[in-house]
């Protein structure tokens, strides 16, 4: 049987790729070969881009509040195909099926929050701010933007930006992961059925070629971009160079520090869910934990005994706690990480290498792995692992801990988990990282507050969703005004 | 099998008033129980509801946040076994629909409780029982 080939978005209408150059979409847990995605190419994306420009002048003149009421109707269509997008997405992404509905509900929150245009997209005014001159400064729409998307989160990142983009009046074209395409292909076949203007929201399959396509295109005034740090720095270097707003979001190595007051009960639940929940490739995966002082002794004989029982298997099954990682590749990559601290004197505690499952002996598995006795220089402490892959380093205090987390580039987000209010004011005061949980595992910001990192984690200035990101997508006019 | 999660305890509670419903419909169009037709449309409309009120909570109380597993709870106590029954026989249906109920309204209550840590979830699940309550309550007149 011939495998689906996926098309692109273009100009309102579906559209074949002309591209000979094609990639094969995955089941992750079964190892099965479920789709064909074109690398389309340059010209593909500036057609694409060609349709989001012709499109942008009426659409920019488009009342705000008209603008929003195509949300309204986006977020409908969205949720009359919700358990659909969702369960596209964990056959492709290989996630379990809950997380796969969180996802989809994070997309659609972000839509919501975007139909506060009204309120949220407003400048500002002075009267007299000389004899008789007035002076207001008015947020404009500026025209194409796009986003390159990553393949851990295929529903939710393009719109952490596309709807404040259109909501703000300027036109949009999405690049999907080449590796988990079939969801956005999904998303937009709810997009068509809302009958936005054509050329308003575009979406281009592809890989290296479309990025550079995009980056290169002098009518893409913006890109926003989730992935990889070299990545995300060679997004921000290149935007910078071709004169275009950049948010670029890059890697992460997550720090989640346990304290000896800490209620471990209560805490167990989300410790396993932040560690290896989407089978540790989020950007905000615990991925060292940190127990302080005798809390050591308590916490990994239990995080040990809960992570065996995670139940491994098809995301799409109710009863997966953790599903597949997303390719052949990807999996070798985690083992060689593995490899690389037994080499390095780690005590593996907890191998996950022979992770074997029922029925699905294929498929991209690797289990829970914990490595105790690891010190901040090993490899394994350092680089970014994405995959279920603990590293245990004992602290003697909270300073070890704030030392630790402020001497890495990445800088994304860090946990405590404390009863104790000095240690989190602290905690919260002096590190690095942008996004802190406190007694929370996985510290995301929702769709009202603003999403990103610092340090090498995070390249450009405004963040993603939040208040902050309708400046990304506006310029303000200042119009500075006499009557004579 | 194991309800070790959130999409896990509200899918099979979908499970559960597909399944009721379905047998309700056999019951309706059975020349014998035509007293209790409409108990019948009643326990259809309210299985309806609460399919609608179920998915949303599915849809729309999940995040990451609170993707945390649930100990201790399974479908084996709670299977009803009535795929593709055919029974004609007024009191075997009667007791069965009791049985429904029972069940329904057992799972919802131990439901609520295991998700007491999602508000918005357990009220859902408390509605819920609360429609099966009535039901049983009605078939218990006969």
């Amino acid at each position: 049987m011939s495998l689906p080939v996926l098309k692109n978005y273009i100009n309102g209408e579906w559209a074949l790729s002309q591209s000979k150059d094609l990639g094969d979409v995955w089941y992750p847990a079964t190892g099965e070969k479920i789709a064909t995605v074109p690398y389309s190419t340059k010209n593909e994306l500036d057609q694409a881009v060609k349709a989001a420009k012709d499109a942008y002048w009426e659409w920019r003149c488009t009342p705000a509040l008209s603008r929003a009421r195509y949300l309204f109707r986006l977020k409908e269509s969205f949720e009359d195909s919700f358990e659909d997008i969702a369960r596209t997405l964990s056959r492709e992404q290989g996630k379990a099926i809950d997380e796969s509905r969180g996802e989809v509900r994070r997309m659609i929150e972000n839509v919501e929050h975007a139909t506060g245009v009204t309120t949220l997209m407003t400048g500002y005014s002075m009267e007299d701010i000389a004899k008789n001159i007035d002076c207001t400064a008015e947020p404009q729409p500026m025209g194409v933007f796009g986003c390159i998307a990553p393949y851990n989160f295929p529903a939710m990142v393009p719109w952490w930006f596309l709807p404040y983009a259109v909501v703000c009046g300027n036109t949009y074209v999405v690049k999907p992961s080449e590796q988990v395409p079939m969801t956005q292909t999904r998303i937009f076949e709810a997009v068509d059925e809302v009958g936005f203007p054509e050329g308003v929201i575009n979406m281009v399959h592809g890989s290296r070629d479309v990025v550079n396509a995009m980056l290169d295109n002098p009518d893409i005034e913006g890109i926003s971009f989730v992935g990889s740090t070299p990545t995300a720095k060679y997004i921000y270097q290149r935007c910078g160079e071709t004169g275009k707003r950049v948010q670029s979001m890059g890697g992460a190595k997550n720090i989640v520090a346990i304290m000896p007051d800490a209620d471990l009960e209560k805490a167990m639940p989300s410790l396993i869910t932040s560690f290896f929940g989407c089978s540790g490739q989020r950007c905000l995966s615990g991925s060292i934990l940190m127990p302080v002082g005798d809390m050591a002794d308590k916490i990994i004989p239990a995080f040990k005994a809960a992570a065996e029982k995670l139940i491994i298997g098809d995301g799409l099954a109710e009863t997966t706690g953790m599903g597949a990682v997303i390719s052949q590749a990807h999996k070798e990559r985690i083992l060689g990480y593995i490899e690389t601290g037994i080499e390095e004197n780690a005590d593996l505690i907890l191998d996950g290498r022979d992770c074997s499952v029922p029925d699905l002996p294929n498929g991209f598995f690797v289990g829970p792995t914990i490595f105790d006795s690891v010190t901040p220089q090993m490899t394994i402490a350092k680089e970014e692992i994405f995959g279920p892959v603990v590293s245990i380093i004992r602290a003697k205090d909270l300073d070890e801990v704030i030392n630790v987390i402020n001497t890495r580039g990445f800088a994304n987000a860090a946990c405590i988990y404390t009863s104790d209010g000095p240690s989190v004011r602290k905690f919260k005061y002096r590190v690095k990282p942008a996004m802190i949980g406190v007694n929370i595992g996985i510290a995301a910001p929702m769709s009202f507050f603003p999403f990103g990192g610092a340090g090498d984690s995070m390249f450009g200035d405004i963040k993603g969703h939040g208040r902050e990101v309708f400046q990304f997508f506006t310029d303000k006019k200042v119009v500075i005004q006499r009557w004579l | 099998m194991l309800l070790n999660n959130f999409g896990g305890v509200l899918s099979f509670a979908l499970e559960l008033e597909d399944q009721s419903r379905q047998f309700y419909e056999q019951i309706g169009q059975n020349q014998e129980c035509s007293d209790l037709m409409s108990y019948m449309n009643q326990f259809d409309k309210d299985s309806q509801k609460n399919t609608k009120l179920l998915k949303l909570t599915r849809q729309e109380n999940v995040t990451e946040m609170i993707l945390e597993a649930i100990n201790d709870f399974t479908r084996a106590p709670f299977l009803l076994n009535i795929n593709g029954m055919s029974v004609s026989d007024r009191s075997t249906m009667l007791s069965i629909a009791k049985k429904i109920e029972e069940t329904c309204e057992s799972y919802y209550r131990q439901a609520a409780e295991k998700m007491r840590g999602l508000p918005e979830v357990a009220q859902s699940l408390k509605t819920a029982e609360k429609r099966r309550t009535a039901h049983r309550q009605a078939l218990n007149e006969f």
